[in-house]
């Protein structure tokens, strides 16, 4: 297996050298004999928002978890761009949440003292992404009794309370309503733009896609089927 | 601190595990720093005695210190020791059968402490009188009252009995008990903190958290139970170094067992 990020190497067009993110090269991830990536070229630049649709089992989860540096590759190449380290935060498909805690200590999870001057200043961001999504009022409930939906937005409001330099979702909409999940595409547009936040997000819903600004990956069973901007699916 | 702190949060946040985790740790620790005072104390080896004694019954009145040094010294005498100021009624109720029933109305009127004096093996008979005259004549007989001489009973235990290789082996025992719980625990304990860790690192800029909440937690632990066991022993032994860096492999190596991408159990 090769190493995830291979920092010394750079992409081919030399001229984009800390431009980029992320460099995918051919990149194949297999498991045993079955291939859940193959060969798969992809640029990702920063404050880009990039849509990765496909089906269950096109390779979705596999190709976020390869750019979070969770797996590695099998054959190809993946360069990390950008001298300064980008911070990743993520939204689990499987959410990982404390279930035996209440929301709001889910999300004190993100409360790093290198970012927040102090609490206060943790808390009023909090306030303002829960008011936004809906669950403020809904903060002392235990994950264990909430709902797939709270969960999720508390999954997203965990990884945005991060500062994130860049946020990769794992189809944080699959248990929100189609209100919910332009409400979130909302407030994510508005950190693409105001915090400068570079989105990668897993998603089968390519109708809500259509809706917004952004480059767009369509995977079938590991392979990149179609590249361009999600507008014009 | 923060690290500590995190620590903490987990044993909080799982009482009963945090418990036989502690609990293990701290008698594991502890049980290697005293193997041979628990190994001494469990053996019966040297303990099975069987001089004579008798029990007396001494007013608060007397000065009993210096009884007791004078009686001391007295040829014959292997010790003497005071029991602690009891309820004197519970305690002569007691004794009733020892000095019998006359002396019972005179005695609870009074304070008394009961002194127990034991002889030196194999003291003839005529001695066992001297010395029971020599303590009325320094008491006075109005302040005290005398129990007869008892023998107790033998027990005779050879080294090869199993019950006393069990019992020399106590230490041992206790140590590697407490090991296995201690490993069992810790397991438990670090899958917990993998967890936290994972959350961390994942959600704040920073690195290597698991291996150093462990170190931290490990470390804290470590300082207190040792610091205890020195306090009460003015000493630290080879064996109980061994068990700290025990107690540290396996914190460090379960740690890396659960490699951090398999943090989320």
């Amino acid at each position: 297996m090769r190493s995830a990020f291979n920092s010394a190497k750079t992409p081919s067009s030399g001229y984009l050298k800390d431009q980029f993110l992320y460099h995918l090269d051919s990149a194949s991830v297999s498991f045993g004999k079955r291939k859940a990536l193959d060969s798969i070229s992809l640029l990702v630049n920063p404050k880009e928002i990039l849509f990765v649709t496909g089906k269950s089992g096109a390779g979705k989860t596999t190709l976020l978890k390869l750019l979070a540096g969770d797996i590695s590759s099998s054959s190809g190449n993946i360069t990390r761009g950008l001298r300064k380290k980008a911070f990743v935060s993520q939204v689990f498909q499987d959410l990982k949440l404390l279930e035996n805690k209440t929301c709001e200590e889910n999300l004190w999870v993100s409360y790093d003292k290198s970012l927040y001057k102090n609490k206060n200043e943790f808390y009023s961001d909090m306030n303002e992404l829960t008011k936004i999504l809906g669950v403020s009022d809904r903060l002392d409930i235990k994950v264990a009794q909430a709902n797939g939906g709270l969960k999720q937005k508390i999954a997203l409001i965990r990884a945005l309370l991060s500062k994130p330099d860049v946020l990769i979702a794992d189809e944080p909409t699959a248990a929100l309503d189609k209100e919910s999940s332009s409400r979130l595409f909302d407030v994510l547009n508005f950190y693409n733009l105001k915090r400068n936040l570079t989105i990668i997000w897993a998603t089968h819903n390519r109708e809500l896609v259509k809706q917004f600004p952004g480059k767009i990956i369509h995977l079938e069973n590991g392979k990149l089927i179609y590249s361009g901007q999600a507008c014009f699916i | 601190m923060f690290y500590l702190k995190e620590f903490l949060k987990v044993l909080k946040d799982n009482l009963v595990l945090s418990f036989i985790f502690v609990i293990s740790f701290s008698l594991f620790m502890t049980s290697s720093h005293n193997k041979n005072i628990i190994e001494k104390e469990l053996s019966l080896d040297g303990k099975v005695k069987s001089s004579p004694y008798f029990n007396a019954l001494v007013s608060t009145k007397t000065n009993l210190k210096s009884v007791v040094r004078k009686m001391k010294s007295l040829p014959g005498v292997a010790s003497v020791s005071i029991n602690k100021q009891k309820n004197l009624n519970s305690e002569i109720k007691s004794l009733k059968r020892m000095f019998g029933e006359n002396v019972i109305q005179s005695l609870s009127a009074l304070n008394y402490k009961k002194v127990k004096i034991e002889l030196e093996k194999g003291t003839k008979l005529k001695n066992q009188s001297l010395i029971r005259e020599y303590l009325t004549k320094l008491v006075g007989s109005g302040s005290l009252t005398i129990g007869n001489i008892k023998k107790p009973r033998k027990v005779k235990l050879n080294k090869d009995d199993s019950l006393m290789s069990l019992l020399s082996w106590g230490g041992t025992y206790l140590i590697l008990v407490s090991f296995g719980l201690f490993v069992i625990s810790t397991i438990l304990i670090i899958k917990e903190i993998s967890q936290v860790a994972f959350l961390i690192e994942r959600f704040q800029r920073k690195s290597l958290v698991q291996e150093k909440i462990v170190t931290a937690g490990f470390g804290f632990l470590v300082l207190i139970i040792s610091s205890v066991n020195i306090y009460y022993n003015d000493s630290i032994t080879l064996f109980s170094l061994l068990s700290i860096l025990i107690i540290l492999l396996i914190g460090v190596g379960t740690s890396f067992v659960f490699s951090k991408k398999d943090k989320w159990v």
